[in-house]
C-alpha cells in the first residue's frame, strides 16, 4: 500500500454543537478520523445530526466545541479559499436561476484558483474541459443549464466539483432527485473517478445497499453520537440496522453481492 | 464571434440613435446646420457664418449635456437592475422594486426641503436614503436562516417603497407650496428637461465608473447567484462581494435619483431583453445591458420631449413601454419564475 494512502484528511476530535437559542445538543462529542483516497458513507436517520455535520466539516458552521481538523489545520481558523482548494461539494439539488452554459457552470469551480476577474487561464480551461470529459458533460458543453435533464444536471454538478481539483468531493445525498439508472450512473461514476484521482469521497446517503456497493467506509450517527465507525463489511448488518433506523431486515447475497430488503419495524 | 457582432450593431444602432436624437426638438435646426456645429466645436474650428448663436446653444448647451446625461442614467439603471438580479437571484428585482428609488427620493426631498444650502446635499441624501430602503427591505424578507424567498423580497421592497413613498408625502406636506413642492413634484416624475453642463458635475461621473467596475468584476455575479451556500463553498467571501456590489447599485441609483427623478422600469426590464440576447453570463451581460439601457432611455426621452410641444416626464414613458413587456415576460415565463 502507498504510504500517501494513510495521510489524515479530516480529523475530528470531541465535536459539540449547539445551535444558537436552542437547547437541545445536535452534536454531542464526535470523533472520527477520515484518511486520503477513502470512500465514507455518512449514515443516519433524519435529524440524526448529519447535515449539521457537513455543514461543520465544510465550514460554514465555526461557533463549535471541540476540534476539526482539515490537512492538520483547524477549519475555524481557514479562510474560504483556503478551505476551497481542499473541498468541494456536490448539493442535493441545484436549482439554476440562471441558465448559464454547461460550460460556464463548470468553470465556476475554479473560482478559488481564477482571478477576480474571472479570467480562465489555459490550465482553467484544460481543468475544466478535463472534469467534463470524464462526467460526459462534454456532450452538452454548450447548452444552457435549464435545458438539462436531472441526471445531466447532477453530473455537470460534480464536474463543476472535479474543476475545482480538491482532495476532498463531499456529497449530500447526491442521488436523492434521479431514476434508477442514473443513480447507479452517478455512484459508478463518483466511485471510478475517486480511485483514478485518489480522491476521498464522503458522502451522505439514505439507502444501505448503496454504502454496501459504493462505499469503503461508513460512519453511523445516532442521536448527535457516532453509533458505528469502521469498515463497511465489519459495521453494517441487521442488527445495525434495527438499532439506528429502527427497521428489521433480511440479508439477501448471490454472485458476490450483498443487499438488505427491510420487511417490518423493529 | 456572433456576441462580437451582437455588439458592434448595437454600438452602432447607438451611435446613429444619438445623432437621431440631437436632431429632435421643438425647435427645428437642418440636420447639416448641426453636423457643422458638432464639427466646429469637437474640432475647436470656427462656426460658419450662417449658424446663429442661439442655434448654437441649443444643441451645445441644451441638447448634447441632455443626451449624455440620458445616455448615463439609461445604461445605469439597467446595469444596476441586472446586478441586483444577481445578487438577489431574482429576476423580480431592480432597484425600483428593491426600494432604493423611493428611499433616494425621500432622502434628495428632505435635502430639498431642509438642506438645500449645502451643496450636493441632494446627492448624499439621496444615497443614504436609498442605502437604507434597500437595507430594510433586505431584513424584512430575511427568514432566521438567512435565506430570502423570491417572492417575500418583492413584497418586502414594495412594503419599504409604500413606506418611504408616504414618509415623502410627509415632506411634500410641509414643503413650502411656491418654491419646494413644485420642485419635489417635478423631479419625483423624472425628467432630463432641467439638464445642462452644470448638471454634469464630476459626481454625475461616478455613474459610468460605477458601471465600469461592475462589468469588470461581472464574473463575481456569475457565482453569486448559485446562492449563498453554493458560493461560499466554491470559495467565495459572499459577504465581502455583496456589499461592494450593493455599493455600487446604491450610490449609482442615488446620483441618478438625485440628478433625475425616479424612472421606474428600466432596471426591471432591460436585463430580461439582455438575457434574451447575449445569454446569462454576467460578464457579456452587462456591457450588453448598459447598451441597450442607455439606447431605450433615449428612446423615452425622444418620445418624452418630441411628443408634445411641453414636456411628458419621462418615468411615465418608461413605465408605458415597460409595464407591458414586463407582463408579457411574467405570462411567458410564469411557472419558473414566480417559484
Amino acid at each position: 500500500m502507498e504510504l500517501n494512502t494513510n495521510e489524515c484528511i479530516l480529523s475530528v476530535d470531541n465535536l459539540h454543537f449547539t445551535y444558537p437559542r436552542s437547547k437541545n445538543e445536535v452534536l454531542r462529542g464526535v470523533s472520527c478520523e477520515i484518511k486520503k483516497g477513502e470512500r465514507v458513507a455518512i449514515l443516519g436517520s433524519n435529524g440524526a445530526g448529519k447535515s449539521t455535520f457537513f455543514n461543520l466539516i465544510t465550514g460554514l458552521i465555526t461557533d463549535y466545541k471541540g476540534s476539526i481538523k482539515l490537512k492538520g489545520k483547524e477549519i475555524n481558523s481557514m479562510s474560504r479559499n483556503d478551505i476551497a482548494q481542499i473541498i468541494s461539494f456536490v448539493p442535493q439539488k441545484h436549482e439554476p436561476m440562471f441558465p448559464f452554459s454547461v460550460k460556464d457552470f463548470i468553470l465556476m469551480g475554479r473560482y478559488s484558483k481564477i482571478d477576480a476577474l474571472g479570467n480562465p487561464s489555459k490550465e482553467d480551461m484544460e481543468a475544466v474541459v478535463r472534469a467534463a470529459e470524464e462526467t460526459g458533460a462534454i456532450r452538452y458543453f454548450d447548452r444552457p443549464y435549464n435545458e438539462l435533464s436531472g441526471g445531466e444536471i447532477q453530473l455537470s454538478i460534480i464536474a463543476r466539483a472535479l474543476a475545482q481539483e480538491t482532495e476532498v468531493i463531499i456529497l449530500d445525498e447526491p442521488n436523492n432527485h434521479l431514476d434508477f439508472k442514473n443513480q447507479f450512473t452517478v455512484f459508478n461514476l463518483i466511485c471510478d473517478i475517486s480511485k483514478k484521482r485518489n480522491v476521498t469521497l464522503i458522502m451522505s446517503l439514505h439507502n444501505p445497499n448503496d454504502v454496501l456497493l459504493f462505499s469503503d467506509k461508513a460512519i453511523v450517527f445516532n442521536n448527535g453520537v457516532v453509533a458505528a465507525n469502521g469498515d463497511v463489511s465489519q459495521i453494517l448488518n441487521l442488527k445495525l440496522l434495527s438499532d439506528v433506523f429502527g427497521v428489521n431486515a433480511v440479508c439477501i447475497e448471490q454472485n458476490g453481492y450483498k443487499a438488505f430488503l427491510p420487511h417490518s419495524l423493529a | 464571434m456572433k456576441k462580437t457582432v451582437t455588439y458592434f450593431i448595437m454600438i452602432v444602432s447607438l451611435i446613429f440613435l444619438v445623432y437621431f436624437s440631437i436632431n429632435i426638438g421643438n425647435y427645428h435646426i437642418p440636420p447639416s446646420k448641426i453636423l457643422s456645429i458638432i464639427f466646429s466645436s469637437v474640432t475647436k474650428t470656427p462656426f460658419d457664418s450662417n449658424i446663429s448663436e442661439y442655434e448654437k446653444i441649443i444643441v451645445l448647451n441644451l441638447r448634447m449635456p441632455r443626451i449624455i446625461m440620458v445616455l448615463l442614467v439609461g445604461a445605469g439603471l439597467a446595469v444596476c437592475g441586472a446586478a441586483s438580479q444577481g445578487i438577489f437571484r431574482n429576476p423580480l428585482v431592480s432597484p425600483f422594486i428593491l426600494g432604493v428609488s423611493s428611499g433616494a427620493s425621500l432622502g434628495a426631498a428632505l435635502a430639498i426641503v431642509f438642506l438645500s444650502k449645502l451643496p450636493h446635499s441632494i446627492d448624499i441624501c439621496a444615497g443614504i436614503g436609498g442605502a437604507i430602503a434597500v437595507t430594510a427591505a433586505f431584513l424584512t424578507a430575511r427568514k432566521p436562516d438567512g435565506s430570502i424567498p423570491r417572492l417575500s423580497l418583492v413584497l418586502a421592497g414594495t412594503i419599504i417603497s409604500s413606506l418611504f413613498s408616504s414618509l415623502t408625502g410627509i415632506v411634500k406636506y410641509i414643503a413650502d407650496s411656491e418654491t419646494q413642492l413644485p420642485a419635489i413634484t417635478f423631479w419625483m416624475m423624472g425628467s432630463f428637461g432641467s439638464v445642462s453642463w452644470e448638471t454634469l458635475d464630476i459626481i454625475t461621473w461616478i455613474i459610468p465608473i460605477n458601471i465600469i467596475l461592475m462589468i469588470i468584476f461581472a464574473w463575481q455575479l456569475n457565482v453569486l447567484s448559485l446562492g449563498d451556500k453554493e458560493a461560499t463553498l466554491l470559495g467565495m467571501n459572499i459577504k465581502r462581494w455583496k456589499i461592494i456590489y450593493i455599493y455600487f447599485i446604491v450610490s449609482t441609483i442615488g446620483i441618478c435619483v438625485a440628478r433625475t427623478g425616479t424612472i421606474g422600469w428600466v432596471g426591471l426590464v432591460i436585463p430580461h431583453i439582455g438575457r434574451a440576447i447575449v445569454g446569462p453570463n454576467h460578464r457579456s451581460l452587462l456591457p450588453m445591458v448598459a447598451l441597450i439601457g442607455a439606447a431605450f432611455m433615449l428612446i423615452s426621452d425622444n418620445i418624452a420631449r418630441g411628443l408634445t410641444t411641453g414636456e411628458i416626464p419621462v418615468g411615465i414613458i418608461t413605465a408605458l413601454i415597460g409595464t407591458p413587456f414586463f407582463i408579457y415576460y411574467l405570462r411567458k415565463k410564469e411557472a419558473s419564475v414566480w417559484n
